[in-house]
Protein backbone atom coordinates (compact mmCIF):
# COMPACT_ATOMS: atom_id res chain seq x y z
CA UNK A 1 0.00 0.00 0.00
CA UNK A 2 1.28 3.34 -1.23
CA UNK A 3 1.73 5.81 1.50
CA UNK A 4 -0.50 8.52 1.55
CA UNK A 5 1.76 11.52 -0.03
CA UNK A 6 2.75 9.12 -2.65
CA UNK A 7 -1.31 7.92 -3.59
CA UNK A 8 -2.00 11.19 -3.79
CA UNK A 9 0.63 13.12 -6.31
CA UNK A 10 -0.53 9.76 -8.39
CA UNK A 11 -4.02 10.52 -8.61
CA UNK A 12 -3.21 13.77 -9.33
CA UNK A 13 -1.16 12.63 -12.31
CA UNK A 14 -3.89 11.15 -13.53
CA UNK A 15 -3.56 7.52 -12.14
CA UNK A 16 -7.03 6.13 -11.69
CA UNK A 17 -5.59 2.72 -10.45
CA UNK A 18 -4.39 4.67 -7.76
CA UNK A 19 -7.59 6.93 -6.93
CA UNK A 20 -9.15 3.14 -7.06
CA UNK A 21 -6.73 2.36 -3.82
CA UNK A 22 -7.62 5.50 -1.84
CA UNK A 23 -11.82 4.56 -2.59
CA UNK A 24 -10.64 1.25 -1.05
CA UNK A 25 -8.60 3.03 1.61
CA UNK A 26 -11.43 5.18 2.64
CA UNK A 27 -14.60 3.55 1.66
CA UNK A 28 -15.54 2.59 5.37
CA UNK A 29 -14.80 5.90 6.66
CA UNK A 30 -16.78 7.89 4.36
CA UNK A 31 -19.64 4.71 4.51
CA UNK A 32 -19.82 5.19 8.34
CA UNK A 33 -20.10 8.90 8.55
CA UNK A 34 -22.99 9.32 5.50
CA UNK A 35 -25.14 6.15 7.00
CA UNK A 36 -25.13 7.40 10.57
CA UNK A 37 -26.31 10.80 9.29
CA UNK A 38 -28.66 9.62 6.56
CA UNK A 39 -31.97 7.91 7.50
CA UNK A 40 -32.74 6.83 4.05
CA UNK A 41 -30.07 3.97 3.57
CA UNK A 42 -31.00 4.31 -0.62
CA UNK A 43 -28.79 7.59 -0.51
CA UNK A 44 -26.19 6.55 1.46
CA UNK A 45 -24.45 4.93 -2.05
CA UNK A 46 -25.27 8.52 -3.90
CA UNK A 47 -23.69 10.66 -1.18
CA UNK A 48 -20.65 8.45 -0.73
CA UNK A 49 -20.52 8.25 -4.57
CA UNK A 50 -20.30 12.05 -4.48
CA UNK A 51 -18.11 12.13 -2.10
CA UNK A 52 -15.24 10.60 -3.48
CA UNK A 53 -16.02 12.62 -7.02
CA UNK A 54 -15.55 15.65 -4.79
CA UNK A 55 -12.37 14.27 -3.67
CA UNK A 56 -11.13 13.52 -7.31
CA UNK A 57 -12.26 17.09 -8.01
CA UNK A 58 -10.52 19.06 -5.65
CA UNK A 59 -7.67 16.95 -4.04
CA UNK A 60 -5.11 19.40 -5.98
CA UNK A 61 -6.49 21.59 -2.97
CA UNK A 62 -5.49 19.13 -0.42
CA UNK A 63 -2.05 20.85 1.40
CA UNK A 64 -1.51 17.81 3.58
CA UNK A 65 -1.99 19.89 6.48
CA UNK A 66 -4.40 17.65 8.09
CA UNK A 67 -4.88 13.64 7.94
CA UNK A 68 -6.13 12.99 4.34
CA UNK A 69 -9.18 11.03 6.27
CA UNK A 70 -9.93 14.46 8.38
CA UNK A 71 -10.19 15.87 4.83
CA UNK A 72 -12.00 13.49 3.34
CA UNK A 73 -14.29 13.13 6.29
CA UNK A 74 -14.58 16.92 6.16
CA UNK A 75 -16.13 16.86 2.62
CA UNK A 76 -18.33 13.52 3.87
CA UNK A 77 -19.84 15.14 6.60
CA UNK A 78 -20.61 18.06 4.80
CA UNK A 79 -21.89 16.41 1.63
CA UNK A 80 -24.32 14.27 3.85
CA UNK A 81 -25.43 17.85 6.18
CA UNK A 82 -26.10 19.27 2.68
CA UNK A 83 -27.90 16.36 1.22
CA UNK A 84 -30.35 16.14 4.24
CA UNK A 85 -30.67 20.38 3.69
CA UNK A 86 -31.75 19.45 0.92
CA UNK A 87 -34.21 17.17 1.30
CA UNK A 88 -35.66 19.56 4.53
CA UNK A 89 -34.47 16.95 6.70
CA UNK A 90 -31.75 19.00 9.01
CA UNK A 91 -32.73 20.11 12.26
CA UNK A 92 -31.15 22.49 14.02
CA UNK A 93 -29.75 21.29 17.52
CA UNK A 94 -33.04 21.39 20.00
CA UNK A 95 -32.14 23.61 23.03
CA UNK A 96 -34.47 21.18 25.07
CA UNK A 97 -32.75 18.11 23.90
CA UNK A 98 -32.67 16.80 28.19
CA UNK A 99 -36.16 17.00 27.92
CA UNK A 100 -36.51 15.26 24.98
CA UNK A 101 -38.41 12.15 25.40
CA UNK A 102 -36.28 8.78 23.08
CA UNK A 103 -38.55 6.38 22.59
CA UNK A 104 -37.16 2.71 22.89
CA UNK A 105 -40.20 0.80 22.66
CA UNK A 106 -41.13 1.93 18.84
CA UNK A 107 -42.40 -0.74 16.81
CA UNK A 108 -39.15 -0.89 15.11
CA UNK A 109 -37.46 -0.67 18.06
CA UNK A 110 -38.88 -3.77 19.72
CA UNK A 111 -38.42 -5.56 16.67
CA UNK A 112 -34.61 -5.15 17.00
CA UNK A 113 -34.40 -5.13 20.28
CA UNK A 114 -31.95 -8.08 20.45
CA UNK A 115 -29.38 -6.70 22.34
CA UNK A 116 -27.67 -3.75 23.62
CA UNK A 117 -26.00 -2.60 20.20
CA UNK A 118 -29.22 -2.73 18.62
CA UNK A 119 -30.30 -0.91 21.41
CA UNK A 120 -27.86 1.85 21.43
CA UNK A 121 -28.06 2.10 17.48
CA UNK A 122 -31.92 2.73 18.03
CA UNK A 123 -31.26 5.56 19.99
CA UNK A 124 -28.85 7.40 18.32
CA UNK A 125 -30.78 7.31 15.59
CA UNK A 126 -32.90 9.10 16.88
CA UNK A 127 -30.61 11.39 18.34
CA UNK A 128 -30.02 14.87 16.58
CA UNK A 129 -27.65 15.13 14.02
CA UNK A 130 -25.05 17.18 15.63
CA UNK A 131 -24.69 13.72 18.42
CA UNK A 132 -24.72 11.62 15.96
CA UNK A 133 -22.14 13.00 14.23
CA UNK A 134 -19.47 13.67 17.09
CA UNK A 135 -20.35 10.10 18.49
CA UNK A 136 -19.78 8.61 15.00
CA UNK A 137 -16.51 10.68 14.35
CA UNK A 138 -15.26 10.28 18.00
CA UNK A 139 -15.72 6.61 18.96
CA UNK A 140 -15.48 4.83 15.32
CA UNK A 141 -13.52 6.93 13.34
CA UNK A 142 -11.21 7.45 16.54
CA UNK A 143 -10.89 11.68 15.43
CA UNK A 144 -9.60 13.50 18.00
CA UNK A 145 -10.97 16.80 19.09
CA UNK A 146 -9.53 19.14 17.25
CA UNK A 147 -9.92 17.12 14.22
CA UNK A 148 -14.03 16.79 15.13
CA UNK A 149 -13.38 20.52 15.33
CA UNK A 150 -12.01 20.67 11.66
CA UNK A 151 -14.34 18.42 9.98
CA UNK A 152 -17.87 19.78 11.13
CA UNK A 153 -16.60 23.51 12.51
CA UNK A 154 -17.94 23.33 15.74
CA UNK A 155 -15.41 25.02 18.53
CA UNK A 156 -13.54 21.88 20.33
CA UNK A 157 -16.03 23.19 23.50
CA UNK A 158 -19.26 22.49 21.35
CA UNK A 159 -17.80 18.95 20.05
CA UNK A 160 -17.38 18.08 23.52
CA UNK A 161 -20.25 19.33 25.45
CA UNK A 162 -22.59 17.66 22.57
CA UNK A 163 -20.14 13.76 23.06
CA UNK A 164 -20.77 14.29 26.46
CA UNK A 165 -24.55 14.60 26.65
CA UNK A 166 -25.02 12.58 24.30
CA UNK A 167 -23.53 9.77 26.17
CA UNK A 168 -24.85 10.61 29.40
CA UNK A 169 -28.41 10.31 27.58
CA UNK A 170 -27.66 7.10 25.95
CA UNK A 171 -26.10 6.11 29.19
CA UNK A 172 -29.52 6.64 31.38
CA UNK A 173 -31.20 4.97 28.81
CA UNK A 174 -28.92 1.66 28.22
CA UNK A 175 -29.30 1.53 32.34
CA UNK A 176 -33.38 1.97 31.87
CA UNK A 177 -33.23 -0.94 28.96
CA UNK A 178 -31.07 -3.27 31.07
CA UNK A 179 -33.15 -3.10 34.47
CA UNK A 180 -36.61 -3.63 32.08
CA UNK A 181 -34.39 -6.74 30.62
CA UNK A 182 -33.11 -8.20 34.63
CA UNK A 183 -37.20 -7.55 35.39
CA UNK B 1 -24.29 14.78 39.29
CA UNK B 2 -23.33 16.22 36.13
CA UNK B 3 -19.92 16.41 37.55
CA UNK B 4 -19.71 13.16 38.57
CA UNK B 5 -20.68 11.99 35.20
CA UNK B 6 -18.08 14.27 32.93
CA UNK B 7 -15.58 13.13 35.35
CA UNK B 8 -16.36 9.86 34.99
CA UNK B 9 -15.91 10.47 30.86
CA UNK B 10 -13.24 12.36 30.67
CA UNK B 11 -11.20 9.75 32.96
CA UNK B 12 -12.69 7.16 30.69
CA UNK B 13 -11.24 8.95 27.17
CA UNK B 14 -7.82 9.21 28.73
CA UNK B 15 -7.92 5.44 29.19
CA UNK B 16 -7.48 5.89 33.10
CA UNK B 17 -7.96 2.74 35.19
CA UNK B 18 -9.46 3.03 38.93
CA UNK B 19 -8.57 1.50 42.20
CA UNK B 20 -11.29 0.83 43.98
CA UNK B 21 -10.95 2.86 46.81
CA UNK B 22 -10.75 6.08 45.27
CA UNK B 23 -14.22 5.52 43.94
CA UNK B 24 -17.51 5.81 46.18
CA UNK B 25 -20.38 2.93 44.95
CA UNK B 26 -22.20 5.84 43.35
CA UNK B 27 -19.14 6.47 41.28
CA UNK B 28 -18.38 2.63 40.55
CA UNK B 29 -22.06 1.84 39.21
CA UNK B 30 -22.35 4.79 37.08
CA UNK B 31 -18.39 3.84 35.96
CA UNK B 32 -19.34 0.30 35.20
CA UNK B 33 -22.25 1.86 32.82
CA UNK B 34 -20.56 4.24 31.23
CA UNK B 35 -17.55 1.18 30.66
CA UNK B 36 -20.24 -0.76 28.86
CA UNK B 37 -21.44 2.02 26.92
CA UNK B 38 -18.04 3.03 25.46
CA UNK B 39 -17.63 -0.84 24.64
CA UNK B 40 -20.79 -0.62 22.59
CA UNK B 41 -20.02 2.56 21.17
CA UNK B 42 -16.72 1.28 19.79
CA UNK B 43 -18.48 -1.65 17.81
CA UNK B 44 -18.35 -1.45 14.27
CA UNK B 45 -21.86 -1.06 12.96
CA UNK B 46 -22.62 -3.31 10.27
CA UNK B 47 -22.49 -1.19 7.15
CA UNK B 48 -23.42 -2.87 3.91
CA UNK B 49 -20.50 -1.17 1.06
CA UNK B 50 -21.86 -2.28 -2.28
CA UNK B 51 -19.87 -4.33 -4.12
CA UNK B 52 -17.67 -2.90 -6.43
CA UNK B 53 -17.73 0.65 -5.18
CA UNK B 54 -14.35 1.82 -6.01
CA UNK B 55 -14.99 0.53 -9.44
CA UNK B 56 -18.08 2.39 -9.57
CA UNK B 57 -16.82 5.44 -8.83
CA UNK B 58 -14.16 5.46 -10.95
CA UNK B 59 -15.76 4.56 -14.20
CA UNK B 60 -18.15 7.83 -13.18
CA UNK B 61 -14.97 9.90 -13.03
CA UNK B 62 -13.67 8.18 -16.41
CA UNK B 63 -16.97 9.10 -18.58
CA UNK B 64 -17.03 12.34 -17.04
CA UNK B 65 -13.28 12.63 -18.03
CA UNK B 66 -14.22 11.50 -21.51
CA UNK B 67 -16.82 13.77 -22.04
CA UNK B 68 -15.00 16.89 -21.31
CA UNK B 69 -12.07 15.30 -23.54
CA UNK B 70 -15.23 14.92 -26.25
CA UNK B 71 -16.20 18.32 -25.90
CA UNK B 72 -12.81 20.00 -26.23
CA UNK B 73 -11.84 17.71 -29.19
CA UNK B 74 -15.45 18.70 -31.64
CA UNK B 75 -14.79 22.08 -30.47
CA UNK B 76 -11.42 22.25 -31.91
CA UNK B 77 -12.92 20.40 -34.78
CA UNK B 78 -15.66 22.90 -35.16
CA UNK B 79 -13.02 25.86 -35.32
CA UNK B 80 -11.15 23.84 -38.04
CA UNK B 81 -13.89 23.13 -40.34
CA UNK B 82 -15.26 26.77 -39.90
CA UNK B 83 -11.49 28.41 -41.02
CA UNK B 84 -11.73 25.33 -43.76
CA UNK B 85 -15.12 26.42 -45.00
CA UNK B 86 -13.88 30.13 -44.83
CA UNK B 87 -10.80 29.32 -46.61
CA UNK B 88 -12.34 27.32 -49.66
CA UNK B 89 -14.20 29.88 -51.47
CA UNK B 90 -10.72 31.82 -51.51
CA UNK B 91 -8.65 28.99 -53.10
CA UNK B 92 -11.84 27.59 -55.42
CA UNK B 93 -12.67 31.54 -56.76
CA UNK B 94 -9.44 33.32 -56.73
CA UNK B 95 -11.06 36.19 -54.72
CA UNK B 96 -9.59 38.41 -51.81
CA UNK B 97 -9.68 37.20 -48.48
CA UNK B 98 -11.64 40.92 -48.09
CA UNK B 99 -14.05 40.25 -50.69
CA UNK B 100 -15.20 36.79 -48.78
CA UNK B 101 -15.17 37.97 -45.97
CA UNK B 102 -17.59 40.70 -46.78
CA UNK B 103 -19.99 38.00 -48.25
CA UNK B 104 -19.83 36.29 -45.11
CA UNK B 105 -20.56 39.17 -42.90
CA UNK B 106 -23.70 40.05 -45.34
CA UNK B 107 -24.78 36.20 -44.49
CA UNK B 108 -24.08 36.06 -40.94
CA UNK B 109 -27.02 35.48 -39.66
CA UNK B 110 -27.58 32.30 -41.80
CA UNK B 111 -24.03 31.02 -40.56
CA UNK B 112 -25.10 31.50 -36.93
CA UNK B 113 -28.28 29.56 -37.52
CA UNK B 114 -26.17 26.68 -38.80
CA UNK B 115 -23.78 27.13 -35.95
CA UNK B 116 -26.71 26.74 -33.24
CA UNK B 117 -28.77 24.06 -35.36
CA UNK B 118 -25.10 22.30 -34.99
CA UNK B 119 -24.91 23.05 -31.17
CA UNK B 120 -28.19 22.17 -30.52
CA UNK B 121 -28.19 18.59 -32.10
CA UNK B 122 -24.63 18.13 -30.77
CA UNK B 123 -25.62 19.11 -27.00
CA UNK B 124 -29.31 16.87 -27.64
CA UNK B 125 -27.10 13.99 -28.48
CA UNK B 126 -24.53 14.01 -26.00
CA UNK B 127 -27.79 14.53 -23.59
CA UNK B 128 -29.19 11.41 -24.94
CA UNK B 129 -26.42 9.47 -24.73
CA UNK B 130 -25.73 10.01 -21.19
CA UNK B 131 -28.81 9.43 -20.13
CA UNK B 132 -29.02 5.94 -22.15
CA UNK B 133 -25.78 5.44 -20.10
Amino acid sequence: MPDEYELVHKVLEGDLYSFNLLVKQYEKLVFTVAARLLSNKEDVEDVCQEVFIKVHRHLGKFMFQSKLSTWIAKIAYSSAINHLKKNRQYDEYPEDIDEKHFSGETPESLAIKKDKENYVAGLIAQMPVQYKTVLTLYHLNEFSYAEIEEITGYPEGTVKGYLFRARKLLKEMLEKYLNTEII
Amino acid sequence: MNTMNDNIQELLERGRAFTAEELSDREKEELASYKQLFAILEQEPAIQIPRHFPEKVVSKIRAKRDAKREILLNSLLAILISGFLFYLPVIITGSSIRAVAATFLAYKWIAVFIALLFMLTYFTGGILKHRKA
